[in-house]
Parts: C-alpha cells; sequence; structure tokens
C-alpha cells in the first residue's frame, strides 16, 4: 500500500474520530508543554543574562598569567597548593598586545596581594597627615605595618576630616570608558601621567570635594597621598600566591602627587549594579614606587596578572587559544560565571522537563489503551483491506501512523500552548517591569530591553521526535495484534 | 483446470475438541465456470469460500488455483493472490470513512496498485453509480452499495470473482440487478464462485457444489 493511502485512511479516521484523536493526544500536550515551556523560559533567561553580562565592557575584560609549570588552566596545581605565577613585565606585556590582535587595550594588574595603591585624597590641599587616614579608615590587615605614634592626636583628627580615601577602578581603560561612556565627562583618551579621571558619587568625592555638579570638577587639581605603593614584583621570577602579603610601604615623605582632573563620571543615576571607580594610569603607581628607590627604571617593574581588554566577548576563546600557544594563561570571570549559570540552568531545565517527560510516559497507558479499542472497532475494516490483497505490514503501518499522529497532534498542541504560555508570562514580566522604575532602570543597566523565551527549532523538533517516538512505542502493540487478525474472524464479527 | 481441492479439511475449535467444517473434500472448477455452493446454513458453504478467496488456510490438505498451491502459502503470497481476485460480501463490507469512487479505487489502492481512471470511470458508468462517486457510502441504498462492491472486485481485473451471499441482502429489484450484472460478467469470461441460498442463480450457474454435513457433492443445474 502506498503512503498516501495510509495518509488517506488516516485523514478519514481523524476526521471522524477528532475528538478521541484530541483526547487521547492529552498526555502528550501535556508533557511537550511542560518540556518546551520550562525549556524555553530556562534559554530565555539565560539568553538575557548573557546578553547582559556581555554587554558590560567587563565581559571583554581577560585576565593573563604565567605559571611556572606552563598550565593554561588554574586547576591541577597539585592537592592544597596555591598556583606559583611568573611576574610579567613590560616586554611580556608588548609582546601578548603584539601576539593577539583581538587585545585593544593591556594593562598591568595590581589587584593580586597589593590590592591596588591605597591612596588618600587631600581634599583641601593644605592637610599634612592624610597618610594616617588609612590606618583608621580601611581596617588595614598589614600586620608588620607599624604605624607612626600619633604626635598630635587633635591636630590628626582635624587633618583627617580634611582627608578620603580613594577606590580605583580595577578596568583597564577602554572597558571603564565604555561602560561609563554615556555618562562621561571631559576627555576621552587615557589619562597620562599626573591626570587623573574621578567619578562625582562615588567615595561622596563631589561632595566632600565641594563640587554641585560633575562637570565643575573638570580641569581641577587634586593632591593624592600614596600610602603603599604596590609588591615589586620582579619581572621573570616566581612568585607563591599563597605567601604573598602587602608591603612595600612608602616612607618617602615625598609621596605627594598632584593631579588634573581630565575626565568625569557623572554617576548619580547609576544602579547599585552599576557602581563606578576612578582611574588613574600605572605610571603613577611606578612613579610612587621610584620615590622609594630612585634607581628603579620601568623594565623593573613586574605584575603577576595583566588586564586585556578584547574586541568583543566573541573572541575570547581565540584569545585564550593564542595565550595558551604562548603557555600563557588567560582566564574571564564572565565565562566562568556563565559556565556557572549555565549549568544551574541547564538543570533547573531537567528537573522540570522531568515532570514533562513522566506526563509523557503516563500517557503510553491512556494511548495504547486508545488504539487497542480503535483496532477492535475497526476489525471489519482490517479484514476488508486483507481480502482486497493488503499486506499484515500495510495493516500495522496504517495502525502506528495513526498513533504517530496522536503524537504529532500532542506536539502541536503542546507547542502551541507552550509558546502562549510562554509569551503571556514574558508580557506579564514586562509588563511589570515596565510599570516599575527601579526595575526598568537596573534591567537598563544591564541592556535588558525585555524579556523573551526562546523556542529554538532544536528543541521543537527534539520535542517533535519524543512525541512520534513515544507514541510509536505506545501504538506498536495494537499494530501488531492488528496486523495479525485473520481476515474470516474479523469479517465474520458483525 | 482453473481450481482443484485435494482432500481438503477444515476444522475449528481446538485440537481435542475439534468442529469439522469440511472433511476429505476434493473439488475441481473449470475456468469461465460460474460455480454455485449450496447447502443449509452452517453447512460449510462460506467455510468453503474463505478457503478458496485465500481469507483463511486448510487444516489439511491442497488447494491449488492456477498452479499455486495456497495451502502452503504464506502471509505475503496469500495477499497476493487476494489482490489477484475479486471478492463481494453478503454485508457489502465497504470503508464507511470513504465515498463510492474511493471504495472502488480501494481495489486496486490496497495491493499497493493505482487503478486505471478509465476504468474506474467505465465501472461507475457501467453500475449507474456516476452521479453518486463522491457520495458518502452511508447515504447509499442497499443495491448502490453492492454495486459499488461489485465494482470494487472489477476494478482490479480478477480472474475468479468470489461472492459470498450477494443478493442476501437486497430487496426483490436489486437483487435482480445484480443478478444481471453477474450473468454480465459471467458471459464475458469471468470465473464467478458463490455461495448463495437464492434459487434464481440456478438458472445461470454452469456448476452446482452442494455441502451437507461437511461432505461436498457436485452435479450441473438442470437448465
Amino acid at each position: 500500500m502506498k503512503l498516501s493511502i495510509y495518509t488517506k485512511i488516516l485523514s478519514r479516521q481523524l476526521i471522524t474520530k477528532w475528538g478521541r484523536f484530541i483526547l487521547a493526544s492529552g498526555g502528550i500536550m501535556v508533557g511537550i508543554w511542560a518540556i518546551v515551556l520550562t525549556t524555553s523560559l530556562s534559554t530565555g533567561v539565560l539568553g538575557t543574562i548573557t546578553t547582559a553580562l556581555n554587554s558590560q565592557a567587563s565581559a571583554r575584560e581577560i585576565s593573563i598569567f604565567s605559571r611556572e609549570d606552563g598550565q593554561t588552566s588554574f586547576f591541577n596545581p597539585g592537592a592544597g597548593q596555591a598556583p606559583k605565577f611568573v611576574a610579567l613585565g613590560q616586554d611580556d606585556i608588548k609582546k601578548i598586545s603584539a601576539k593577539d590582535p583581538n587585545i585593544i587595550d593591556i594593562q598591568p594588574d595590581l589587584a593580586i596581594a597589593n590590592g591596588g595603591l591605597k591612596t588618600v585624597l587631600d581634599l583641601t590641599g593644605k592637610a599634612d597627615r592624610c597618610y594616617n587616614i588609612n590606618k583608621l579608615s580601611t581596617g588595614e590587615t598589614d600586620k608588620n605595618a607599624q604605624p607612626k605614634p600619633i604626635e598630635n592626636p587633635e591636630k590628626t583628627k582635624e587633618d583627617l576630616a580634611k582627608c578620603t580615601t580613594l577606590t580605583f577602578s580595577s578596568f583597564v581603560f577602554e572597558s571603564l570608558y565604555l561602560s561609563k561612556k554615556d555618562n562621561w565627562l571631559g576627555q576621552t583618551t587615557k589619562p597620562a601621567q599626573n591626570e587623573i579621571v574621578l567619578c562625582f558619587k562615588c567615595d561622596d568625592l563631589g561632595q566632600k570635594l565641594g563640587y554641585k555638579e560633575p562637570k565643575e570638577m573638570l580641569g581641577q587639581s587634586i593632591s593624592l597621598d600614596f600610602v603603599f605603593a604596590p609588591n615589586l614584583y620582579k619581572p621573570g621570577t616566581t612568585y607563591e600566591t599563597a605567601n604573598l602579603t602587602r608591603q612595600n610601604k612608602i616612607n618617602n615623605t615625598n609621596r605627594t602627587a598632584k593631579f588634573k582632573i581630565t575626565s568625569v563620571i557623572d554617576d548619580r543615576q547609576d544602579s547599585f549594579l552599576a557602581g563606578s571607580s576612578s582611574y588613574m594610569d600605572i605610571a603613577n603607581y611606578y612613579q610612587t614606587m621610584r620615590t622609594n628607590n630612585p634607581n628603579l627604571n620601568d623594565k623593573d617593574f613586574g605584575t603577576l596578572q595583566v588586564t586585556g581588554f578584547l574586541k568583543s566577548y566573541d573572541s575570547l576563546a581565540s584569545s585564550k587559544e593564542i595565550l595558551a600557544n604562548n603557555k600563557l594563561l588567560g582566564f574571564s570571570i564572565l565565562e566562568g560565571i556563565l559556565t556557572g549559570v549555565t549549568a544551574f540552568f541547564a538543570g533547573l531545565t531537567v528537573v522540570l522537563s522531568g515532570f514533562g517527560l513522566i506526563a509523557m510516559i503516563a500517557s503510553i497507558f491512556g494511548i495504547v489503551n486508545v488504539m487497542a479499542i480503535s483496532v477492535l472497532e475497526r476489525q471489519k475494516e482490517i479484514g476488508v483491506l486483507k481480502a482486497l490483497g493488503a499486506r499484515n505490514w500495510d495493516i500495522f503501518m496504517i495502525f502506528l501512523f495513526e498513533s504517530i499522529l496522536l503524537g504529532f497532534l500532542g506536539w502541536l498542541f503542546g507547542v502551541l500552548l507552550a509558546v502562549a504560555s510562554g509569551l503571556g508570562i514574558a508580557k506579564l514580566f514586562n509588563l511589570y517591569s515596565s510599570n516599575n522604575p527601579d526595575w526598568q532602570k537596573n534591567l537598563a543597566g544591564l541592556n535588558i530591553k525585555e524579556f523573551n523565551p526562546s523556542f529554538s527549532w532544536w528543541l521543537l523538533l527534539g520535542c517533535l521526535i519524543l512525541a512520534v517516538v513515544v507514541t510509536a512505542i505506545s501504538g506498536l502493540a495494537p499494530a501488531i495484534k492488528a496486523a495479525r487478525q485473520n481476515p474470516v474472524d474479523v469479517l465474520r464479527s458483525e | 483446470m482453473l481450481i482443484q481441492l485435494k482432500n481438503v479439511t477444515k476444522t475449528f475449535g481446538t485440537k481435542k475438541n475439534p468442529t469439522i467444517a469440511l472433511k476429505d473434500i476434493d473439488l475441481d472448477i473449470e475456468q469461465g465456470s460460474f460455480s454455485l455452493i449450496l447447502g443449509r446454513s452452517g453447512s460449510g458453504k462460506s467455510t468453503l469460500l474463505s478457503l478458496l478467496a485465500g481469507l483463511d488456510k486448510v487444516t489439511s490438505g491442497q488447494i491449488i488455483i492456477n498452479g499455486q498451491d495456497l495451502s502452503q502459502a504464506k502471509a505475503g503470497k496469500l495477499a497476493q493472490y487476494r489482490s489477484s481476485i475479486g471478492i463481494i460480501f453478503q454485508a457489502y463490507n465497504l470503508l464507511p470513512n470513504l465515498n463510492v469512487v474511493e471504495n472502488i479505487q480501494m481495489g486496486c489502492w490496497a495491493s499497493g496498485k493505482t487503478p486505471d481512471d478509465n476504468y474506474v470511470n467505465e465501472l461507475l458508468t457501467q453500475f449507474g453509480l456516476t452521479h453518486r462517486q463522491h457520495a458518502n457510502i452511508k447515504t447509499l441504498s442497499g443495491g448502490e452499495k453492492q454495486r459499488v462492491a461489485i465494482a470494487r472486485s472489477l476494478i482490479g481485473r480478477p480472474s475468479i470473482l468470489f461472492c459470498d451471499e450477494p443478493t442476501g441482502a437486497l430487496d426483490k429489484q436489486n437483487e435482480t440487478q445484480v443478478t444481471e450484472i453477474l450473468q454480465k460478467l459471467h458471459q464475458s469470461g469471468l470465473t464467478i464462485i458463490m455461495v448463495t441460498h437464492n434459487p434464481e442463480f440456478k438458472s445461470i450457474a454452469t456448476d452446482l457444489i452442494t455441502i451437507e454435513d461437511g461432505i461436498l457433492s457436485t452435479s450441473k443445474p438442470n437448465n
């Protein structure tokens, strides 16, 4: 029998028994609905999170390390051991930059072990001893540091009121600029030595410096008191990260430098998710280190971590490969976060889809029942077709197609229901967020315009295959029974 | 000889407690004959027809049709054989989900053949069904249904036509109509084997096969 005839018989059966078909495919429909809805929602949420994270300039940052053993991963340094890093110097940075065209900005990162350089801002330009504020306000943990005894407590108190600590960004300049460019005032290029980028609201700078508007800060000068210099890592030397302690306290009295504010970040509207900080070029740090040791030159300044800024997040894999080829370890915090988030949502989807799968498995019993009734009802038809020359295989296929049709209908209605409910849920979420200014502000900060479930073709195709396989298995026994019917027996059954 | 039965026995029920429907039957049927199978209800007429039409298998013995031993044939061969013959039932046995023309075409479709459209139209015209070709089977009269069934049995151009009480459910007028159709088919050279209670067919039959308690005897009609 030709496929067109199976289809003809099936379509006529569907027309006459449509109510039964719909009811029988109910279990499959519920299962497909649950699987498609949960997967599309979690994929949609994951996509939204990924888009949000990718849209952040920090997503394009790659941390670069050189492990002593040449490994290009953070893992496997040995049980209970911290990895040992080889300090990278100026020449290494230049080489990385030359070899990887994806990296458009690169700088030493001072985050590891020294926490960046602690600086204290002289708010008045007249304070003598801003240096001590660090001890009082930052909870300094350096046990070796021996603070000078305060000689004149009253004077110190007075001076301290004129000082504040200043937090510097760990971003590379390009990253900071891109993430804040909508609220960037003044010069848009990297500040040179003795130039600085300040934010207005962070560290309460605007208020403490006595400015009402961020633009008033542009072109003004400030004095910074350097409290600690970064650790002096010698390029090419191996350091154990477990034993690093902050040292290099600057004892030189000539530690104050003047800076011109060339750019200001207007961070007054920033959400809590988009905090800002000030920026100063690394050359200023080196300068402070030279105040302790004038014999040092740029080639002596090494760092355990270098931060590169990529053209786009998509070039991360290619960059990591280039770095690995040069026995360097490339690491993206965002990639780590995304891996974790993806694993979480994958787990969640599997668990929730499991309920749908259970519904589908339960529906097998219903389908077997319905198909058995169908075989019983159509015994005469089976007999007639056999009498006209149909083979057992033809009868088997007629009933197998019928059960597969149940799966197809269950899939179709399940998908339609899932799309409708998924879009409904998304619409409710978007409606709620658009009517909630706080949500709107935070979502806009993450470049999230609206949430949409993701109905990918592979999900729909996978569910179709699942539904067809489940119903085909369900219809197998009744179809075999139908095929084995003796035509005389079934023609006699009036 | 077109059909030969040798020592055919057919029993129903269990091996321990069998019911004998046909016992050691020998029968020859010639090509072009019009054979009537006669007998009381339950005598084994329909059983014999089922065996001849390849719808059932013998318990023992041989049925040789056109040189092919049906008693040894497997399911696939039997299906192939059934597609080469025509069969008409008392209860019409049309497929209710298909219309008139589709039911006729099913005579070919069931065995994977493509019906000849010209022949379909010819049959529709011949049996006065052209105006009803797209009608729902449920809306047809008994006579129309049986004409559709006859057309369906002929669409594959069979060599033998088996009829199981073809006029059993028809009124006098339709019975006459169907009888005339079958007579014409026989005159055109078709071999017809018919189970019937209707004595009118004796006038057009060439052979009479009578079954009494599973035992068979053959004779010629007195016409």
